[in-house]
């Protein structure tokens, strides 16, 4: 009996030790080795840099902390810093597939940013390596790696939205792309918010989207709706499309401070207070007043 | 008629008698101008490295200043009661220490309003309590209406007091020109005509009923300054009344000290006599008998519950940092002095002298009570701060400056009682049908 408890308390103990082992050793990060090679189609500049640190404050910033400064968030495992010479050796192919397929608990950020923010903010990281020199941006096609070009039509009466896809060929000439996956995003205040699930493109390169009729967009019901290219294996390369359309559902949004409140600032004051206050005071000082004007009148009489 | 003429002028002397420069007076007066310099030097420290030099902190923000603040509203609280209520009622023995209670009202809700700019981080951003005050802040609602008081109080006193002045100004030949010059204006030529009186009549009765509501205001408001915000300690209904029965009872006290040296110093045994202590006593013991009960119901409800917060702050009360404070105050300064006075023995000058002291100081350290401990348990643990934002001790300097409060008062009060006559002539000679009211 004895003996077989033991065995039991063994057996979970030499577990417990294994999987602490395989948490403190996180399994490395890899990455095909045909997206290591992937580079960014544009010429990095100064305004993609600072296109890219704007987006790098708003969603990378809180675990990775300022390039440079060592100050990361305190998780598991640690992000580390953009600027440091581990981070910094990576290809920009590597950068951009991290970015886009995310690992806990670093999010997915295919589905956030755009293909092109999403390079713009390695422009970025790559603004505090001295010695980095940017690959010669192309546009490599073959081997899996497609350049898909996108657009968007909007049916308002159904609330129907067709993405039309496009490969570009070599020649630059276009065919219908097949079995690309779109997802439909709508930009909220903070990020973006995805709509339904990625649909794949059919032999003419259409996908259909029944958009949701009870979307709130504002006073007068407009949302800035994007299709992008959903890609887990990071190869290809494609443009998101981007249109403002009045298709959500107008909402005015009535705001807590509209009303009058104890807790509000003075023009917010509750009527009933402010006419008391006032009847108050003016009564009272009526009398004053009145009292100082029969002074006046004290001595003036004989 | 003859006889009637010498009765008057008898005591126009006596109590005009006391409106000379002595030496007294200047060796008084003296006295309270360099204790006041001292005070205000450490004003002006005060003023140069800030709120800093005084002993709050983030945690307890309202510290000595605020507990000085509402015992001086509450003191000027007895104008009301004794000239409003009783004189209302039409109660007559009043009528020798009404003026006495009236002086006090002034000089307390003048400083008062002096006591909360001392609290002030920015003084000269004082008006901004004025423009950018919210209705809905008790902050504002407190400005408003000590001002108010303050000038009800004061008209109240000046009101009752021109036909006397008309009367000094024909007795104090022997003042400086300028003095007399400066009673004739005020006397607002007054002359015993029906008219005249009349107004004054009509003008003191509006008075006297508008400083009711509004005495009761003052310290109701300054009662929801701690009321109407989160605190174990404050957190009750019952502030108002509570607040301003303890009015009553500081303010009595102040008034009684008052009469003693006035009767001693001003030679007015004849017109403050041992019956106006006597009744004083008597007032006093029911307006403290009234806060006795309010201080069970204040103190026994929480102390039942015992609820987390409440718990912590009534044992720093009862047996912890404040226990001393607390028992000395609520027996030395309420308990006892009710007992004494409830034999008649005790109810003469001197023994009421003594125990208004008692009650006076006891009323001061109560409003410290009421105010600090509260600060010292907010809701939300205090965390990671120096020892001195926990434990409140004031410095010197907030003391010091602290006590130029109560320098102005005696300062204001010795003037006005030194220039005017602290009992009103007309209205004694009126009660003692040496004069007619005519209508
Ligand atoms: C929720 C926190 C979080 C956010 C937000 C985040 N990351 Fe990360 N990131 C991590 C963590 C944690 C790792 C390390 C993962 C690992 O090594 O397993 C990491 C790793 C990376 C890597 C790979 C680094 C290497 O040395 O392997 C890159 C590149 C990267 N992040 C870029 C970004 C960019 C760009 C953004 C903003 C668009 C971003 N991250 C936002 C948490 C985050």
């Amino acid at each position: 009996m004895m003996k077989k408890f033991l065995g039991i308390f063994f057996f979970v103990f030499i577990v417990l030790r294994i999987s602490a082992f395989a948490q403190s050793a996180a399994p490395v990060w890899v990455v095909p080795k045909e997206v290591k090679e992937k580079v960014c189609p544009f010429q990095f500049t100064p305004e993609t840099v600072k296109t890219g640190e704007n987006v790098f404050q708003k969603n990378c910033k809180s675990c990775h902390g300022d390039p440079g400064k060592q100050n990361w968030a305190k998780i598991n495992p640690p992000p580390g810093d953009p600027a440091s010479v581990v981070f910094q050796q990576q290809t920009d192919g590597e950068m951009f597939y991290r970015v886009t397929t995310g690992k806990a608990p670093m999010p997915q950020f295919g589905n956030i940013l755009s293909e092109e923010e999403r390079w713009q903010v390695i422009s970025y990281i790559r603004s505090f390596n001295a010695n980095y020199v940017q690959p010669t941006p192309i546009v490599k096609t073959g081997s899996g790696s497609k350049n898909v070009k996108l657009r968007m039509y909007c049916n308002y009466r159904h609330k129907k939205l067709y993405v039309l896809c496009k490969e570009i060929k070599q020649d630059k000439s276009e065919i219908p792309a097949k079995g690309i996956d779109i997802q439909l995003n709508v930009k909220r205040y903070f990020g973006t918010l995805t709509v339904g699930n990625p649909k794949t493109t059919n032999a003419r390169g259409l996908v259909l989207f029944d958009f949701p009729s009870d979307l709130p967009g504002g006073p007068s019901g407009i949302l800035e709706i994007m299709a992008r290219v959903k890609d887990e294996t990071g190869l290809l390369y494609a443009n998101q499309v981007k249109a403002r359309l009045s298709i959500g559902k107008p909402v005015m949004v009535k705001s807590l401070t509209d009303a009058r409140a104890m807790w509000s600032v003075r023009s917010k004051a509750p009527v009933w207070l402010i006419l008391t206050f006032s009847l108050s005071l003016v009564t009272v000082w009526g009398f004053i007043f009145y009292i100082l004007i029969s002074l006046k009148k004290l001595k003036q009489t004989i | 008629m003859d006889e009637n003429n010498a009765a008057l002028n008898k005591i126009t002397e006596d109590l005009t008698f006391h409106i000379r420069i002595t030496r007294g007076f200047k060796i008084w007066m003296g006295f309270l101008l360099i204790g006041l310099s001292i005070c205000l030097y450490a004003y002006t420290l005060q003023l140069r490295f800030g709120l800093g030099v005084a002993g709050i902190r983030d945690y307890v923000s309202w510290g000595m200043y605020l507990s000085n603040f509402v015992f001086f509203v509450a003191t000027s609280l007895i104008g009301m009661l004794i000239s409003g209520v009783l004189g209302l009622i039409g109660i007559k023995w009043i009528t020798p220490v009404a003026r006495i209670a009236e002086i006090i009202a002034v000089a307390f809700a003048a400083i008062a309003g002096l006591v909360i700019i001392m609290d002030m981080g920015r003084p000269d951003r004082l008006e901004y309590v004025f423009i950018y005050g919210r209705f809905q802040s008790p902050i504002l609602w407190d400005v408003t209406v000590v001002t108010t008081y303050f000038v009800l109080s004061a008209l109240l006193l000046f009101l009752t007091l021109i036909s006397d002045i008309a009367w000094v100004h024909k007795k104090t030949d022997h003042l400086p020109g300028w003095v007399k010059k400066t009673y004739q204006v005020l006397s607002l030529n007054w002359t015993d005509t029906p008219e005249k009186n009349h107004i004054i009549r009509r003008c003191v009765r509006i008075l006297l009923i508008l400083i009711i509501p509004c005495a009761l205001a003052i310290h109701t408001v300054t009662s929801w300054l701690f009321a109407m915000s989160f605190r174990a300690g404050w957190d009750s209904t019952l502030f108002g009344p509570y607040f301003v029965t303890g009015a009553f009872v500081s303010g009595g006290s102040a008034v009684i000290i008052a009469m003693y040296f006035f009767q001693k110093n001003y030679k007015l045994h004849n017109y403050i006599t041992n019956q106006h202590f006597n009744n004083m006593g008597k007032l006093l013991v029911m307006v403290m008998l009234v806060y006795l009960y309010f201080n069970i119901n204040e103190f026994l409800v929480p102390a039942y519950k015992l609820k987390t917060a409440e718990a912590i702050n009534l044992h720093d009360l009862f047996g912890g940092r404040f226990a001393l404070m607390f028992w000395a105050v609520q027996i030395g300064g309420l308990i006892l002095p009710i007992i004494l006075m409830l034999f008649q023995k005790m109810r003469t000058p001197l023994p009421m002298l003594i125990i208004s002291l008692a009650i006076f100081i006891g009323s001061w350290f109560k409003r410290y009570i009421i105010v600090i401990p509260a600060q010292e348990h907010p809701y939300l643990p205090i965390q990671y701060v120096p020892y001195n934002f926990k434990v409140y001790t004031p410095t010197l300097t907030e003391i010091a400056i602290t006590l130029s409060s109560f320098f102005m008062a005696l300062i204001i009060i010795t003037l006005l009682s030194k220039f005017f006559p602290v009992v009103p002539i007309r209205e004694t000679a009126v009660e003692r049908g040496l004069v007619e009211e005519k209508n």
